[in-house]
């Protein structure tokens, strides 16, 4: 729905193709010795939604951790914008324009909720700017400012984790198991941001193991199985075979 | 009114120079989640420096300040974090109590070797402005106070301003919360470590340079435990806060203060005449325990490795066998001197079996072992020998013992006690505390202590005349004043009391104490009193420490109430028996023969060599020999950062190939016989022995392994195969574990294997 939104923008520069922002080329990467990820090729265009999906422990938390910098690469290539940054270090990436919010919650428990998005103001951007527009996207922890964020619901960690995320105004957002442990209402909400997001032109790559939820706002999803891409596609074509994925048979279409 | 005023007024100044020292540790701990017990060593070498400038080389006071705060301190904390804290990173909580004790050890090592290693000298540190004063409510006060108080607020001040309300600040605390999240975010954690590290540092410097004139001739230690006096400010405000740690400091100040008013500096009461040194003690040990403690955690799995295999019963039966053959054969080669240091070795490894027990299994940490030796000395003392202080038993008798292991008991049970509630670093501080104030207010009272229970008089010796003598056991018909035998009977009460250990380890109880210490929430869950348990474990301890304190004492015949009990005895005896392998029996063996063989037998090999080659002595002798004393047992225990499981976990992962070439290894085992025997009868040397011996240990296990390839094929092949396969298609086997341990990048095992992760 959204690449039909792009479509429709008159933005004349990336009309003709759609053009990569984040891309992943044979990649294989893994922690010491251990290959998790097997030559993995994955691209992320500019204005996507893409969802990567599969069961557990197939290497889509490596994937993401292997594209903000946490994970070293062991060969192939990680291209943001046309270059290369491959062996690019973690801060070096979020400054650059690649937001992670990692599973779990990403934020920092023992500081308060203006202080973690101090967090963000690394881009240039005021403290009181940020929390302006935090505030108005998520209302309710406005009135937190001053609690500290461990002490919040997982629907509001979630919340401080996203705002501060898209403080930032990042070129590509990552987002690893958004959904994990919240409840559906809150998951929902949060994807409704998601797809306003994208629809403002941020690429978002989404990771998730519970399909059903994203499939709705992705452009575009791969599944994930053994540390490979298994199969690329338009949400729709790919529903079918996630089951056949999650229940350990084959994917081949 | 006009006394209390004058004491209100030197109250805040000491309590100005607290603040100082306390905020430092505070910063390093709420930006770094390192409790840097080093705090005390950086600010004394730094008040050796400013000394060395301001007055050896007479350099102005104010270059001088700013050469040791401003550069020097700072240094010295962005080399403590690139070296050695930032590989703390992922350790478990021992650990990270256990390198900075070293780095504390290892810098008071260095300044000695540096300023004092030609025995004591006078270092008379002056203050600012030498004698001038102001008349400040009828009372004097230096300029040099006025000074540290102006300072210590500007320092609350701005740190206050740094840590929440400035970018680089919330930066560094986010560090300790995440530091991978920090990174997502754009922040640089390293560079954060090393502002948090080098102010940290700094205020150490300040805090040492302000306290040194208070001393008169500089003492290392003493300078050092001064500013632990400062620790309970900073645990009062729970290492974080630095409002609180500020009021803290001045209670504690003014508390000092108000007791020399009261007690006429300690003159009115002669009993209680050290209670002043005790104060901070007792300060601390009352912070901790009315600290709000956090819940138990359910969440706080640690991403750590650190686990000992668990021999079966009857392996330790033929290990301890083995044990005491092989000392018997050992002693019978030594010299009186060298059988010496070895029994002396023996006792520390007796005293580090109870840590074995407590920390190694327990996870629990108790700073005061010497503490518990000591009392136990003068409890067998009061039963065998008496206040008539003439020795009226020939041999230290079995009673005592056990009276002396039950007291022990007694004693860590009530400290456990209030102390139950604390885990880990905070346990550790209350041992501490408990082993400060037993050394100020009891082996350092000369007092004997008169009163009467149901009508009986009776009268407790402490130390009076500052020393206690046992006598050794005569027990069985054989005399145990002779040092080979006495070396023997402790061997063989080391080898029982590590049966027993593995029994206990083995036994139900045994796994309740790991379940302990791996989850306490989850033993919660499954109904186990964890305070019982906690209990019954620092009992047991305790009683252990007390046995192997009196068979410590029983060795040196004599003991002084000196800086045995100072704290520092017990804190190196706890790392180096992390670093021999606290979860390993043979872990404490290794850390007792280490610590006496290390501290004694280096240093007088250097000064052999020096005498043989005189044109070397000052190399040999001031070079390493007092090098290797001074600093070198603290230098291995940095090391630990690489191998946190210790090094009984490397010396048997290094003999595990022998147990698949049966053959191999009986004639190994059997030529060391026939070799030991030559030398015996003096066929050959016995440094040829022992060279021939040591270098086998090292060269065996390869050769082996490079005879027989095809018995090692799945260690070679090791990470080839699906994992999903191991156990079902072969045995699951030791390098299974460590390939797995990578692969889930669990730090801790092997870091140089697994840095990649990081």
């Amino acid at each position: 729905m959204s690449e039909s939104l792009a479509e429709s923008q008159p933005e004349p520069i990336r009309e003709p193709i759609r053009e990569p922002i984040l891309e992943l080329v044979d990649v294989v990467a893994g922690y010491g010795p251990i290959i998790v990820l097997q030559s993995v090729s994955l691209t992320l265009h500019r204005g996507e939604v893409l969802a990567l999906l599969g069961p557990n422990g197939g290497g889509k938390s490596t994937a993401m951790q292997v594209c903000c910098g946490l994970v070293p690469i062991i060969s192939g290539q990680l291209r943001f914008a046309g270059r290369s940054i491959t062996g690019a270090a973690p801060d070096a990436l979020a400054r650059a324009g690649v937001c992670a919010v990692p599973e779990g919650r990403g934020i920092f428990p023992n500081l308060t909720v203006h202080e973690n998005l101090m967090m963000a103001t690394h881009t240039g951007m005021s403290l009181a700017e940020i929390e302006h527009t935090a505030f108005a996207r998520f209302p309710a922890l406005a009135s937190r400012r001053w609690q500290l964020a461990g002490t919040m619901s997982g629907g509001q960690q979630q919340m401080l984790s996203m705002s501060r995320a898209l403080a930032t105004n990042p070129a590509v957002l990552l987002l690893d198991e958004l959904s994990m442990g919240l409840a559906p209402k809150i998951v929902s909400q949060l994807y409704e941001i998601v797809a306003n997001v994208a629809a403002e032109g941020v690429s978002v790559l989404l990771i998730e193991q519970f399909a059903r939820s994203v499939l709705r706002i992705a452009d575009r999803a791969a599944i994930m199985l053994n540390g490979r891409i298994v199969r690329t596609g338009p949400p729709d074509e790919l529903a079918d075979e996630l089951s056949a994925a999650y229940l350990g048979g084959k994917a081949n279409s | 009114m006009q006394d209390f005023l004058a004491y209100t007024v030197l109250g805040i100044c000491l309590g100005s120079v607290y603040a100082i020292a306390a905020t430092g540790l505070v910063v390093t701990y709420s930006t770094s989640g390192v409790f840097n017990v080093a705090h005390g060593a950086v600010a004394t070498i730094s008040a050796l420096v400013y000394w060395q400038l301001r007055q050896g080389w007479h350099l102005s006071t104010p270059l001088a300040i700013v050469l040791t705060i401003c550069v020097f301190a700072p240094a010295v904390g962005i080399f403590l974090e690139l070296v050695v804290m930032r590989g703390l990173r992922d350790t478990s909580e021992v650990t990270r109590l256990v390198i900075p004790i070293a780095v504390l050890l290892a810098i008071n090592g260095l300044a000695t070797w540096v300023w004092f290693r030609d025995g004591s000298r006078a270092i008379v540190p002056k203050k600012f402005f030498g004698e001038q004063h102001l008349q400040v409510l009828g009372q004097a006060v230096y300029y040099h106070q006025v000074i540290g108080v102006g300072l210590a607020m500007a320092t609350a001040g701005g740190l206050y301003v740094l840590l929440y309300r400035s970018r680089l600040g919330v930066t560094m605390r986010a560090t300790v919360d995440d530091r991978r999240l920090l990174m997502l975010n754009g922040g640089r954690p390293d560079r954060a470590s090393l502002g948090s590290w080098a102010i940290g540092a700094g205020l150490a410097g300040l805090a040492g340079v302000l306290l040194a004139p208070q001393q008169g001739a500089l003492q290392i230690f003493a300078l050092t435990l001064l500013v632990f006096d400062a620790y309970p400010a900073a645990v009062g405000g729970r290492l974080r806060s630095v409002p609180i740690t500020f009021v803290g400091a001045m209670v504690l100040g003014l508390t000092r203060q108000y007791f020399d008013w009261v007690s006429h500096a300690g003159q009115s009461w002669l009993a209680l005449r050290n209670l002043r040194n005790a104060i901070p003690a007792i300060l601390l040990f009352a912070a901790l325990l009315f600290l709000p403690q956090g819940r138990l955690r359910g969440a706080v799995v640690a991403r750590t490795r650190e686990r000992f295999t668990v021999p079966t019963m009857k392996q330790a039966v033929a290990w301890g066998g083995v044990l005491i053959a092989a000392m018997a054969m050992l002693q019978a080669l030594m010299k009186g001197a060298a059988v010496i240091s070895l029994a002396n070795g023996m006792a520390l490894s007796l005293m580090a079996l109870s840590l074995v027990l407590l920390t190694g299994y327990a996870g629990e940490i108790n700073l005061a072992v010497y503490t518990f030796a000591g009392v136990a000395l003068i409890v067998a003392w009061q039963l065998d020998v008496g206040p008539t202080g003439l020795a009226t038993r020939a041999s230290l008798s079995v009673t005592a013992i056990l009276a002396a292991m039950l007291v022990c008991a007694v004693v860590g049970g009530l400290i456990a006690l209030p102390a139950l509630r604390l885990r880990g670093l905070y346990l550790g501080l209350a041992t501490f505390a408990f082993g400060t104030i037993v050394y100020q207010l009891v082996i350092l009272q000369t007092k004997p202590l008169r009163g009467s229970i149901f009508g009986h008089q009776f009268t407790i010796n402490l130390f009076t005349t500052g020393s206690l003598t046992v006598p050794r056991p005569h027990w069985f018909g054989i005399d145990f004043r002779d040092q080979r035998a006495f070396l023997m009977l402790m061997t063989v009460m080391f080898v029982l009391i590590g049966l027993a250990l593995v029994g206990i380890r083995r036994s139900a109880y045994g796994r309740m104490i790991i379940a302990m210490k791996d989850s306490p929430a989850a033993c919660a869950t499954l109904g186990l009193n964890i305070m019982r348990l906690k209990l019954g474990v620092f009992m047991l301890s305790s009683a252990l420490a007390g046995l192997g304190g009196l068979m410590w004492a029983a060795q040196q015949r004599t003991l002084a109430n000196n800086n045995n009990f100072d704290g520092f005895a017990s804190l190196l005896l706890f790392m180096i028996a992390v670093v021999g392998g606290i979860g390993y029996i043979s872990g404490a063996l290794l850390a007792g023969i280490f610590l006496s063989v290390l501290s004694v037998v280096m240093p007088n090999i250097f000064i052999k060599l020096g005498s043989d080659y005189p044109s070397l002595h000052w190399f040999f002798v001031t070079g390493i020999g007092n090098f290797t004393k001074f600093v070198g047992p603290a230098l291995i225990g940095i090391r630990l950062g690489k191998n946190p499981s210790g090094i009984a976990q490397q010396v048997m992962d290094g003999f595990r190939p022998l147990k698949r070439v049966p053959l191999g290894t009986a004639a190994w085992a059997s030529s060391i016989v026939v070799l030991w025997f030559l030398s015996w009868r003096g066929a050959i040397g016995h440094w040829t022995f022992a060279l021939v011996v040591i270098g086998s240990v090292f060269i065996v296990p390869r050769v082996l392994m490079g005879m027989f390839p095809e018995r090692f094929e799945d260690v070679a092949n090791a990470g080839q195969e699906d994992p999903d396969l191991i156990g079902l298609a072969r045995p699951f086997q030791r390098h299974d574990r460590d390939r797995f341990d990578r692969e889930l990048a669990l730090p801790g095992h092997d870091r140089s294997r697994s840095d990649a992760t990081s």
